[in-house]
């Protein structure tokens, strides 16, 4: 009998890292339920300029089991602070070429205000918690390794490049 | 393992550490400044994670065999 109810109620988390592009069509469908009335979405993409400087191509990496483990540990967080249905997080990693997307973030739930919210917060927490890097490889051939501005360590030193 | 700028600096992305003696994580990291100079600007931004879970730099964690321990330079995902 239990089993039955079960599809009633699906709360798996997707926190994934993929090599590929990001299907986001499909990251919509996967967090579609019938007894949500919003998907509220986040979508970070790669941009062809920092401070100046023309960015030609980045590239990410990310200690790959760690990540995943940071990334559902931002879901069960979403999930003590927001009533929320279903939520997939996904970082892009290697070569992202300009304008694609590094980072999609899908949260459905019953009223816009705890999707709308939890994907705000849910971006943020992952700038400053999932071990992911990023290189900007720019036009005169130098390249940098960027810091976010919401990492906690990374402030302890002054003088760094950010970046939010 | 080293990820990102500090896997960059050392061209080397893992390292086997054999003690001989208890060591926990505050002095697994000053041994990590000694035997890596050429990555002094890092360390002072950096934390470890052992087995996959942050240890704040303060936090002296005993080391275990086996444990996989990396340097996690400033992120910037997203």
């Amino acid at each position: 009998m239990n089993q039955m109810n079960e599809p009633l109620t699906i709360t798996e988390d997707l926190g994934n890292i993929c090599e590929e592009p990001i299907d986001i069509a499909s990251l919509i469908s996967k967090v579609g339920t019938n007894d949500s009335g919003a998907i509220s979405s986040f979508i970070g993409t790669t941009r062809d300029n920092f401070e100046g400087k023309r960015v030609l191509r980045l590239e990410y990496e990310s200690y790959t089991p760690m990540a995943q483990k940071e990334l559902l540990k931002i879901c069960s967080k979403i999930r003590n602070k927001w009533d929320v249905k279903k939520i997939a997080m996904v970082h892009r990693i290697g070569l992202v070429p300009i304008g694609e997307a590094s980072v999609a973030i899908m949260i459905s739930s019953a009223h816009r205000k705890e999707s709308l919210e939890a994907t705000s917060w849910a971006i943020d927490e992952l700038k400053s918690t999932v071990p992911i890097w990023k290189k900007e490889i720019y036009e005169d051939s130098s390249s940098s390794w960027k810091h976010n501005c919401e990492c906690s360590f990374a402030l302890e030193k002054k003088n760094i490049t950010q970046n939010s | 393992l080293f990820f990102g700028e500090a896997k960059a600096i050392l061209n080397l992305s893992e390292k086997l550490f054999i003690f001989d003696q208890p060591t926990n994580s505050i002095q697994f990291f000053s041994i990590l400044r000694q035997t890596f100079p050429q990555l002094s600007p890092i360390f002072d931004h950096s934390i470890l994670a052992i087995n996959l879970e942050y240890v704040q730099n303060d936090q002296a964690v005993n080391l275990k065999d086996g444990d996989e321990i990396a340097l996690i330079p400033p992120l910037s995902g997203g």
